[in-house]
C-alpha cells in the first residue's frame, strides 16, 4: 500500500532523511517511533505529498504521491500542528472539504457529532481548546473516508475517554474499510495497544521494521541468578543489548528467540532463569541504545 | 473527479474570496467614491446650477471626459493594493503550518497557484469593474444619447487601462511572493524591485561621477531606466492628453506592462512549481536566488549607505568614498547573511565578505587609476562629427555668460578638443590655488554613431597661465577673444529669429534721494528699444560692449563695466499675432547685456530717453573695491574717475 524506497531529504545541508525505506500494508496500523529529530514528521509530510524528496520514491498504491491529486485525495492527515482558515468553524471547514475531497461523507459528519458531542461545530476552531481542536480534526479527517490516514501525535491533548473514543473509531475504520493508518507518537504504551506494525527511526533511517509480535519475539528480557552471585563470561556471539544487576539477580536484554537463548544460558546452571516479554518502550530504548541514544546516568 | 481539475479549484477560489472580503471591499469602496459617486455628486451640483443659472449642459460631457485623469490615482492605489492582494492570497506560503496544510490538499501546484492568483486578481478587477458599471449608469442617466458613445468609449479606455495597471501590479507582487517565505519580506521586495533599476542606476551614476572626473553619465538610456521602473513608467503613461480627443499619453507602455503582467504570471507559476514548502519563514525561498540576494544587498548597501555617509560627512578624497563604500558593503553582506541564515552568528562567513571586499576594492582602485580610460579619454578630431558645447565665458553675468552651441566646423572642433585636453590634463592640479573657475559641458557625436559626454564643473583657471599654451586658461582665452563666438553666446540673432523686439529695460539704475539714501531700480525705455538694439549691435561690432572677463575681481572688468544692464525683450511672431494680444506684455524672450563706459552709441541713445533727467544714474561695479567712482553727466555722458 505505502512503499517508501531510499528517500533522501536534506534541509540546508542537514540530512533529515538518509535513504529511508519502509512499507506499510493495506489495512494495517503502522506505528512510527523514534527519537526527536529522527525524521518522523518529515517522512509523514512526504507521504502526505507536501515535501518533495531529493531522491527515492514515495508510492501509495503504486503511484507517487507528490503532485498527484488522485492519490492525495485518498489521504487524510492530522498533523502535529493543526491549521484551519482564520475564523473558520468546523462546519465551515466541512463545507470546504466537501468541495475538495471527492469521497467526503456529509452523513458521516453528522453521525460523528455523537462521537464528539462537546465540540461546537459553529464556533471558530481557533477558539476551541487544544483537545477540542483535535476532536474537530478527527471528525473532519474521518469524514473524508480516506484510504490512508496519516497521524502525527494524534491523541496529544485528548483526555483518556476521548483517546479511547478516537482509537475505537480508527480501529473500526481499519477493520471495516481497510484504512491504512500511519501514526507517529512518543506514547509507546498506547501504540503498543493499537499498532500491528512498528518502524523505529533513527537519524533519518528505519532501524527496524516488523510486526509488533515479531519485534517482541525477537528480543527477550532474561532475569537470571547464579550460585556464586557472579555473571559468568557469556559467549561472544550472544547479541547482548543491555545488562543490569539488582542484588544477585542479573537482567539481560538479548536479541534472539527466547527459547534458544534460554537453552544457551542453561549450560551455566543458573539458580534462577526467567524470560519476560519486552514492552515496546523497552524495545525502543534498548534498540536505540545501540545507536548511541540511551538514557545517560548524569549526576548533577 | 473534481480534485483532479488541473488549473482551477472552485471551492478554494470561493473560500479565498470570502476570507479576504475586507480587502476587495475596501478597494471597491475607494473606486465607487472615486468614480460613480464623485461623478454623481458633480452632476447633481450641475443640475442645481442649471435650474438657477442655465449653465451649459455640455459641462456634463466635460466631466465625463475628465474620467481618465483618475488613472494617475489608479496607479498610485494599485501599487500598494497589488501587493496587499498578493500578501492575502499567497500568505499561506509564509507559515509552515498553513503551507503544509495547503500542499496536503489534493490539488496540483498549478491548480493551487492559479486559483489563488485568479482570486487575488479578481479582488482588484471585479470591484473596479463594478465601479465602472455604476459610473456608466450615472453617465447614461445624465447625458444625452448622442454623447453616450463618446463617454462610454472613454470609460472603456479607463477600464482597460486601469485593468492593465492592476494586472501588472498584482502579477509583479505575485512574482515577488514566490521568491520569499516571509510575509514582511514580500512588500519590501516588491517596493525595492519596483524602483531597483532607477535606484541602482542613480547610485552607480553618482559613484562614477565621484570616481571619474568629468563623467556625465549615459544619457541615452534614461527612457529604458524609466521603462524598467514600473511606478514611474505607469504614472507617466497614464497622463491625460488632449489633442483631437481625450486620451492617455502612452497606451503602448500600458499594453507592454499588461503583457509583462501575463508573462510574470507564468514566471511566478514556474517558480512556484519548483519552490519547496519547507522554505516557509525564509527571507529568500528559492535557493538559486540566495546568492543574488546576498550580493544584491551587499551592492545596494555599499552604494546607498556608502554614498550617503560620504555626502553626510562631506569627505573630500575618493579614498574616503572607497572606505565608506567598502564598510557598508561588508555590513550589507553580513546583514544579508543574517537574513538568509536567520541568525546573528554569521561571522564565520568572513571569507565571502573578504572576497567581496577584495573585488570591490580592486574595482574602486581601478576606477581611481582610470584603468578603464574614462577620465583621460579625449576623442581624436577625426572621430568627432559634431560637438555640443556649453562653456562658461567668464563675466559679467549677462547673456554672454554661457556659450551654448553645436560645432561641426573642424577648426572649432579642434579648439574644443584642445580645451578638453587641457581640462583633462589639469585634473591633478585641482589642489592648487586658482584665480577663478569655469565649467565645460561637452556632448560629442562620434563618427561611428556613438556618443561621448563630459561635464566638468569648477575647472580652475589661473592668471599666470593666460599666455601658456596647453593650459585651460589659454584654451578658454581663445573662446573669450573670439568675438563671433561671444556674439553667438549673447544670441543677438536668435533673439529676433521669428520674433520681434518689443521691450527694453535698464536694470540696477542708481537713484540717490535728497537725504543721501541710495536705491536701485529698473527703468523701461520701450520706445527706444529698436534704437538701442541697433546701437548695441554697432557697439558690439566695434568691441566696446559685450566684452568678456575670465576673472571675477579683475580691475579691467571693474573699470570697463557698469552693474547696470540693458534687457531687451522680444515676442515671438505666433504670440504677437494673437488677436488682442498685448505684444509688449507678452514678451517671452530676452537678452541682457551689461553697459560699458565705452559703448558710446548705446549711451547716446540712453541720453535721449530722459532716464538721467528722472534722477537715475548708471551703477558702477561695486564688487571691485578700488577707489574709483563712476558718474553720469547731465546729458548722460559718462566718465570714469580715478
Amino acid at each position: 500500500m505505502i512503499r517508501i524506497h531510499n528517500v533522501v531529504k536534506t534541509f540546508d545541508g542537514f540530512r533529515a532523511l538518509d535513504g529511508l525505506t519502509m512499507t506499510a500494508e493495506r489495512g494495517s496500523i503502522y506505528g512510527l517511533v523514534g527519537p526527536n529529530g529522527a525524521g518522523k514528521s518529515t517522512i509523514l509530510r512526504h507521504i502526505m505529498g507536501i515535501y518533495r524528496s531529493d531522491s527515492g520514491s514515495v508510492l501509495v498504491d503504486g503511484e507517487p504521491v507528490y503532485e498527484n491529486p488522485a492519490v492525495k485525495s485518498k489521504i487524510a492527515a492530522i498533523p502535529d500542528e493543526l491549521y484551519y482558515f482564520n475564523s473558520a468553524s468546523t462546519k465551515d471547514m466541512m463545507r470546504f472539504y466537501r468541495g475538495i475531497y471527492p469521497k467526503f461523507d456529509v452523513k458521516r459528519y453528522n453521525a460523528l457529532s455523537e462521537a464528539f458531542p462537546e465540540v461546537d461545530e459553529t464556533l471558530p476552531i481557533r477558539r476551541l481548546s487544544k483537545g477540542m481542536q483535535k476532536q474537530s480534526a478527527f471528525r473532519l479527517a474521518l469524514c473524508c473516508n480516506p484510504e490512508v490516514l496519516v497521524l502525527d501525535e494524534p491523541v496529544d491533548g485528548l483526555d483518556p475517554v476521548m483517546r479511547r473514543q478516537v482509537w475505537t473509531l480508527l480501529m473500526g475504520d481499519v477493520a471495516q474499510r481497510g484504512t491504512t493508518v500511519l501514526v507517529s507518537s512518543h506514547n509507546l504504551r498506547e501504540l503498543e495497544d493499537v499498532c500491528d506494525h512498528v518502524g523505529i527511526l533513527s537519524h533519518g533511517k528505519v532501524l527496524l521494521e516488523r510486526s509488533l509480535t515479531d519485534l517482541q519475539d525477537n528480543v527477550v528480557k532474561l532475569q537470571i541468578a547464579f550460585a556464586d552471585g557472579n555473571l559468568p563470561e557469556l559467549p561472544k556471539d550472544l547479541n547482548l543489548l543491555h545488562t543490569s544487576q539488582i542484588g544477585r539477580v542479573f537482567t539481560l536484554i538479548v536479541r534472539g528467540s527466547p527459547a534458544e537463548i534460554k537453552t544457551r544460558m542453561a549450560v551455566y546452571n543458573p539458580i534462577l532463569m526467567e524470560a519476560l516479554p519486552l514492552t515496546l518502550e523497552e524495545i525502543f530504548i534498548y534498540e536505540l541504545g545501540g545507536e548511541d541514544y540511551a538514557v545517560r546516568d548524569i549526576v548533577l | 473527479m473534481r480534485s483532479a481539475t488541473l488549473y482551477f479549484n472552485g471551492p478554494l477560489y470561493r473560500k479565498t474570496m470570502a476570507r479576504f472580503w475586507p480587502l476587495w471591499g475596501l478597494w471597491g469602496i475607494i473606486w465607487i467614491f472615486l468614480l460613480p459617486l464623485n461623478l454623481l455628486n458633480t452632476y447633481l451640483a450641475i443640475s442645481r446650477d442649471l435650474q438657477i443659472t442655465q449653465t451649459n449642459p455640455l459641462a456634463y460631457l466635460a466631466h465625463a471626459q475628465d474620467l481618465l485623469s483618475f488613472l494617475a490615482s489608479g496607479v498610485f492605489l494599485a501599487l500598494p493594493f497589488g501587493v496587499l492582494a498578493a500578501m492575502a492570497v499567497f500568505g499561506y506560503l509564509y507559515n509552515h503550518r498553513s503551507a503544509c496544510w495547503f500542499h496536503a490538499l489534493p490539488l496540483r501546484r498549478e491548480a493551487l497557484f492559479t486559483t489563488q492568483y485568479l482570486a487575488g486578481l479578481s479582488m482588484l478587477l471585479l470591484p473596479q469593474l463594478a465601479a465602472s458599471l455604476l459610473t456608466a449608469l450615472v453617465e447614461v442617466s445624465f447625458l444625452e444619447v448622442s454623447h453616450w458613445p463618446k463617454v462610454l468609449g472613454i470609460l472603456l479606455l479607463f477600464v482597460l487601462a486601469q485593468s492593465g495597471v492592476s494586472l501588472f501590479c498584482f502579477s509583479f507582487a505575485a512574482f515577488c511572493a514566490m521568491f520569499t517565505g516571509h510575509i514582511l519580506a514580500l512588500p519590501v521586495f516588491y517596493g525595492v524591485l519596483n524602483f531597483l533599476v532607477a535606484g541602482i542606476w542613480y547610485m552607480v551614476d553618482l559613484l562614477l561621477r565621484e570616481f571619474f572626473y568629468g563623467y556625465a553619465g549615459i544619457s541615452n538610456v534614461t527612457n529604458v531606466i524609466q521603462l524598467l521602473t514600473p511606478g514611474v513608467a505607469l504614472h507617466d503613461a497614464v497622463r491625460v492628453t488632449f489633442h483631437d480627443s481625450t486620451s492617455i499619453r502612452s497606451p503602448n507602455t500600458l499594453l507592454l506592462y499588461a503583457i509583462a503582467g501575463v508573462f510574470l504570471f507564468f514566471a511566478a507559476l514556474y517558480v512556484y512549481r519548483r519552490r519547496h514548502v519547507e522554505t516557509a519563514g525564509d527571507v529568500v525561498a528559492v535557493a538559486i536566488v540566495r546568492p543574488l540576494f546576498k550580493y544584491g544587498v551587499t551592492l545596494c548597501s555599499g552604494l546607498a549607505f556608502g554614498m550617503f555617509t560620504y555626502a553626510f560627512f562631506s569627505w573630500g578624497p575618493a579614498s574616503s568614498l572607497i572606505c565608506s563604500v567598502l564598510f557598508w558593503s561588508v555590513a550589507g553582506y553580513f546583514v544579508a547573511e543574517m537574513l538568509l541564515k536567520k541568525s546573528f552568528r554569521v561571522l564565520n562567513a568572513w571569507k565571502g565578505a573578504a572576497v567581496t571586499v577584495a573585488l570591490l576594492l580592486l574595482f574602486c582602485v581601478c576606477c581611481m587609476l582610470d584603468v578603464f580610460h574614462v577620465v583621460g579619454r579625449v576623442p581624436n578630431a577625426a572621430q568627432v562629427t559634431s560637438v555640443q558645447v556649453n562653456l562658461e565665458l567668464g563675466y559679467p553675468y549677462d547673456n554672454g555668460r554661457r556659450l551654448d552651441t553645436t560645432f561641426t566646423d573642424p577648426a572649432q572642433i579642434e579648439r574644443i578638443l584642445a580645451l578638453h585636453r587641457a581640462v583633462v590634463d589639469s585634473r591633478n592640479q585641482k589642489a592648487a590655488s586658482p584665480d577663478d573657475y569655469t565649467s565645460v559641458y561637452l556632448y560629442y557625436t562620434l563618427s561611428g554613431g556613438g556618443e561621448l559626454n563630459r561635464r566638468y564643473h569648477s575647472v580652475p583657471i589661473c592668471k599666470s597661465d593666460w599666455n601658456t599654451p596647453g593650459t585651460v586658461s589659454y584654451a578658454l582665452r581663445q573662446f573669450l577673444e573670439d568675438r563671433e563666438l561671444v556674439e553667438l553666446a549673447y544670441g543677438f540673432d536668435s533673439l529676433l529669429d521669428g520674433a520681434r523686439l518689443t521691450t527694453a529695460r535698464l536694470t540696477t539704475l542708481e537713484q540717490t534721494s535728497p537725504y543721501g539714501d541710495t536705491s536701485y531700480t529698473s527703468f523701461y525705455v520701450d520706445d527706444y528699444a529698436q534704437e538701442l538694439w541697433d546701437a548695441v549691435r554697432a557697439d558690439f561690432a566695434e568691441g566696446t560692449i559685450g566684452l568678456r572677463y575670465p576673472f571675477y575681481l579683475s580691475q579691467e572688468m571693474a573699470e570697463n563695466t557698469y552693474e547696470t544692464s540693458l534687457v531687451f525683450g522680444a515676442t515671438d511672431n505666433q504670440t504677437a499675432a494673437r488677436p488682442g494680444a498685448d505684444v509688449a506684455a507678452a514678451a517671452n524672450r530676452q537678452l541682457e547685456i551689461y553697459l560699458t563706459p565705452h559703448a558710446k552709441r548705446t549711451l547716446a541713445v540712453l541720453d535721449k530717453t530722459g532716464v538721467w533727467d528722472a534722477g537715475y544714474s548708471l551703477t558702477p561695479w561695486e564688487d571691485y573695491d578700488t577707489p574709483s567712482t563712476v558718474s553720469t553727466g547731465a546729458e548722460g555722458s559718462v566718465e570714469v574717475l580715478p
